[in-house]
C-alpha cells in the first residue's frame, strides 16, 4: 500500500471551514469543528472514526439532510448554502444517494417498487424506469427477488436493494452510513464488495462511514475523524475488495 | 407508484387501527344517513299532508290571511269559478295543475240551539268532488292512501266536526264517537232561553232541507255575520266527528260543501270564496305556477298568491325544527370524525418518522410529505363514509322501512309513514361521502404539517 497525490478532477465534494453543533439537552456538543475536507470524484471513500467522533454527521452534511452552523459546503460543484429547503430536496433527488445503517426501505413497496421510487421524484418515462429498476435489481443479484415485500428479505438482501435504490437515479455522490453496522460478519463482507463492485461499474463516488477495519482495507481514500475533526486523510492505490 | 397508491397501501397497513377508525366515521355517516332520510321522509310527508289540506298556491284577497276569517265577505274572493275557470284555461299553467278550487273560511257558533248547547267553530267550505281529488295528492310519491272525506256533492248540507266540537255539543252518542268524553251531568239551565230572534233564525235554517239523520248523525244550526253584517244561521247535518291534531282546532272544526258555507256567509248575495286553490302536479313547479298566475293577476290589484308555507306557517316550523337536529347531530358527527381520523394520522406520523425521514432524504419535498398523510386521512373518510352510506341505505330499505312505523305531525290529524328516504337520498348520501372526506382531510393536515416539518436528520434516527 502506497499513498499517492490527490485525483486530478475536482472533488465531488468540497468543505470549508465546516463546523456543526447540536444541543445535548442544555449541553452544548461540538460535532464537527471547522473541517475542510475535499472528497475526491469516482473513488470509494470511507471515513472512519470511533462512535461520537461526527462520522455520521460529515456524511448529514455532505448529503444536504443538514446545514452547517459554520462553513461551506459544495456537493457535484453546487454550493448548498444559499439553497431552499425545497431546493435542497431537489438537489437530493437528482444528485444524491443513500445507504442507511438500517435499510429503511419502504416496507409497503416490494423490492422492485423501492429501486424504481426515487426515479418517480425525476422525469424519467415511467417504462425506462421499471427497466433501469428491474437491471438495478439484476446487478444487486435480486431479480427473483423483485416482488417480495422488505420483510420477506433478509437483512443483507435488504441492503442490496437499498445499494439499488440509491444507484437509482445514477447520482455522483452516494452516502452511506454503516451499512454493514446491522448485518453479520458474512453479510457485511459481500455489501461491501457489492458496493466496491458498483462503485467501480458505476464510476460514483461513495462515501462510507464505518469503524470496521475490513471496510478500511477496501477504501480508495481514508478519513480519520476524531472528536469532530478530521486527523488525516490517505489516498491508497491498490485498495483490497 | 404514486402518492394515492402509496397512501393506500399505509392505510391498510395498520389494519386493525384503520378498522377501528373505519368503525368510527361510518357510524358517524350512518347515523347521517339514516337521520337525514329520516329528516327527508319527515318533511315529505308532511308536506302531501300539508298540500292536501290547502294546495300549492291560494289566490286571496290582499290582507285576508290577517284579516278575513273575521270579515270573509269582505275579504272574499269575488266569482271565483270565473277565476278557476280561468286559471284552468291558461295553456302555460294548466298542465302543471292538478285541482284548482274555491274554497271559504267562515267562523261564527255551532250548536243544537234548541237544547242550549252552542260553541264557536271555524269551518272550511269545500267542493267535495276537489276535495276528494285533493286530498289523494301523492306528488311526492309516498304512496299514502287518500285521506278520507265524507263530503259528498250529492250531499250538499252533510258537514262534518271535530270530536272536540261532537264533545262540547253533546253529540258524541249520536255520532258514535268513541274515546269522546261525556261532560258531567249538570243542572238545567235556569234561565236564558233561546231568545225568539234566535228561534226564527233557527227555524229559517232551510227547513226541510235538512234531511232526516240516520245512525251516527245529527243535525246542527250554524249561526254567523253574513255578508251585511247580519246574523244567518244554517243547519248541517253532521255525518262525522273527525279527530283533528290540534287541540284547539278539534274544538272548532267545521267542514262543509262550500255551496253550504256560501249561503252561510253571503246568504242571498252573490257567493265569493276565501281563496281558490291551487294544488299542483309537483311541488317544483311551484315557483313556475306561482310566476305565472301572479303574471294572470296583474290586473287584478286586489288579489295575492300565498304559498302553503304561508298559509300554514307550522309547516316551516317543523322543517326548520328537524333542519336543526339533523345539523346539531351532522356536527356532532363531524367531531367524531375531527378526532378519529386527527389521532389514527397522528399515530401513523409517530410511527413512521424514520420512514418519513428516508422520504425526504430520496427528495420528497415537505408538501409530498404533507400530501401523503393528507391523502391517507382523506381515504379513511372516504371508505369510512361509503361504507357507513352503504350500510345506512341497506338497514333503511331492509330494516326501517319495512316496520310501517306512522307519526302524526304537529297540527295534523293523519299520520305519515315513519321511514327513511332511501331513494331520494342521493344528494344526502353524496354529500356525507364529501363531507366526512373534506373533514378527514382537515383533520390530517395538522399531523400531516408536523410530519411535513420534522427535521431530517431526527427522523433518520428515530428508531
Amino acid at each position: 500500500m502506497t499513498t499517492s497525490p490527490r485525483p486530478s478532477p475536482p472533488p465531488v465534494a468540497r468543505l470549508r471551514g465546516a463546523s456543526k453543533r447540536y444541543l445535548l439537552g442544555s449541553t452544548e456538543v461540538r460535532a464537527l469543528y471547522r473541517v475542510d475536507l475535499d472528497v475526491p470524484r469516482g473513488v470509494f471513500t470511507v471515513i472512519a472514526g470511533p462512535s461520537g467522533s461526527g462520522k455520521s454527521t460529515l456524511l448529514h452534511l455532505l448529503g444536504a439532510l443538514d446545514r452547517p452552523d459554520e462553513g461551506r459546503i459544495e456537493v457535484d460543484q453546487q454550493p448548498l448554502a444559499g439553497l431552499s429547503r425545497n431546493a435542497l430536496a431537489e438537489f437530493r433527488a437528482q444528485r444524491l444517494g443513500f445507504v442507511f445503517q438500517s435499510f429503511n426501505l419502504l416496507p409497503v413497496l416490494d423490492a422492485l417498487e423501492n429501486v424504481e421510487y426515487p426515479m418517480r421524484l425525476t422525469a424519467l418515462p415511467a417504462a425506462e424506469r421499471r427497466e433501469r429498476a428491474r437491471a438495478l435489481l439484476a446487478a444487486v443479484g435480486l431479480e427473483k427477488q423483485a416482488r417480495h415485500r422488505p420483510s420477506q428479505l433478509s437483512g443483507g438482501q435488504r441492503q442490496r436493494v437499498a445499494i439499488a435504490r440509491a444507484l437509482a437515479n445514477r447520482p455522483p455522490l452516494l452516502l452511506a452510513d454503516e451499512p454493514t453496522a446491522n448485518l453479520d460478519r458474512r453479510s457485511g463482507g459481500e455489501i461491501l464488495a457489492l458496493l466496491r463492485q458498483m462503485q467501480r461499474s458505476t464510476g460514483t463516488s461513495v462515501v462510507f462511514s464505518s469503524h470496521d477495519p475490513a471496510v478500511l482495507a477496501a477504501a480508495d481514500t481514508r478519513v480519520f475523524i476524531h472528536d469532530g475533526e478530521i486527523e488525516r486523510v490517505e489516498h491508497v492505490q491498490g485498495a483490497a475488495a | 407508484m404514486n402518492i394515492w397508491s402509496l397512501a393506500l397501501r399505509n392505510v391498510v397497513r395498520n389494519r386493525r387501527r384503520t378498522l377501528l377508525t373505519l368503525g368510527a366515521l361510518g357510524m358517524s355517516a350512518a347515523a347521517m344517513v339514516i337521520l337525514g332520510g329520516y329528516v327527508n321522509a319527515t318533511i315529505k310527508g308532511l308536506q302531501t299532508v300539508t298540500v292536501r289540506q290547502t294546495g300549492h298556491l291560494q289566490v286571496m284577497v290582499r290582507g285576508f290571511l290577517d284579516f278575513g276569517r273575521a270579515d270573509p265577505a269582505r275579504y272574499a274572493v269575488q266569482a271565483p269559478e270565473a277565476l278557476v275557470a280561468r286559471l284552468q284555461a291558461d295553456a302555460p299553467l294548466a298542465p302543471l295543475l292538478e285541482v284548482a278550487t274555491p274554497v271559504l273560511q267562515v267562523q261564527g257558533v255551532a250548536g243544537q240551539f234548541a237544547s242550549g248547547l252552542s260553541s264557536n267553530f271555524a269551518g272550511t267550505g269545500w267542493l267535495p268532488r276537489d276535495r276528494l281529488q285533493m286530498l289523494a295528492w301523492d306528488g311526492l310519491g309516498l304512496r299514502m292512501p287518500p285521506s278520507p272525506s265524507r263530503l259528498r256533492d250529492d250531499h250538499p248540507q252533510d258537514g262534518v266536526i271535530g270530536v272536540g266540537l261532537a264533545q262540547l255539543l253533546g253529540l258524541c252518542d249520536a255520532l258514535e264517537v268513541a274515546e269522546c268524553l261525556r261532560a258531567p251531568a249538570a243542572a238545567a239551565p235556569a234561565g236564558d232561553p233561546m231568545s225568539d230572534e234566535l228561534a226564527r233564525l233557527s227555524r229559517q235554517a232551510a227547513p226541510g232541507q235538512a234531511r232526516a239523520q240516520g245512525d251516527g248523525e245529527a243535525a246542527i244550526e250554524l249561526l254567523a255575520a253574513g255578508s251585511g253584517g247580519a246574523p244567518n244561521v244554517i243547519r248541517m247535518n253532521v255525518v262525522r266527528a273527525e279527530r283533528q291534531g290540534v287541540r284547539e282546532l278539534d274544538m272548532m272544526h267545521v267542514g262543509l260543501p262550500l255551496a253550504l258555507a256560501q249561503r252561510l256567509v253571503f246568504g242571498a248575495q252573490p257567493p265569493g270564496a276565501s281563496a281558490v286553490v291551487l294544488q299542483l302536479k309537483h311541488t317544483q313547479d311551484m315557483p313556475a305556477a306561482r310566476r305565472r298566475v301572479e303574471a294572470l293577476l296583474q290586473a287584478d290589484e286586489g288579489l295575492e298568491v300565498r304559498a302553503f308555507q304561508e298559509v300554514a306557517p307550522t309547516y316551516n316550523q317543523v322543517v326548520g325544527m328537524f333542519n336543526t337536529v339533523f345539523g346539531f347531530v351532522s356536527v356532532l358527527m363531524a367531531v367524531v370524525t375531527v378526532f378519529s381520523v386527527a389521532n389514527t394520522v397522528n399515530m401513523a406520523v409517530n410511527e413512521r418518522v424514520g420512514e418519513i425521514g428516508t422520504l425526504q432524504a430520496m427528495g420528497w419535498k415537505p408538501r409530498h410529505v404533507r400530501a401523503l398523510f393528507i391523502v391517507e386521512g382523506g381515504l379513511i373518510g372516504l371508505v369510512g363514509a361509503a361504507l357507513g352510506v352503504g350500510a345506512a341505505l341497506l338497514v333503511s330499505a331492509y330494516g326501517i322501512n319495512q316496520a310501517g312505523l306512522h307519526w302524526t305531525p304537529p297540527g295534523n290529524s293523519t299520520g305519515v309513514p315513519v321511514g327513511i328516504d332511501v331513494a331520494g337520498s342521493g344528494p344526502l348520501c353524496l354529500g356525507v361521502v364529501a363531507t366526512l372526506t373534506l373533514i378527514a382531510c382537515v383533520s390530517s393536515w395538522w399531523p400531516a404539517q408536523r410530519a411535513s416539518q420534522l427535521d431530517i436528520v431526527e427522523a433518520l434516527r428515530h428508531v
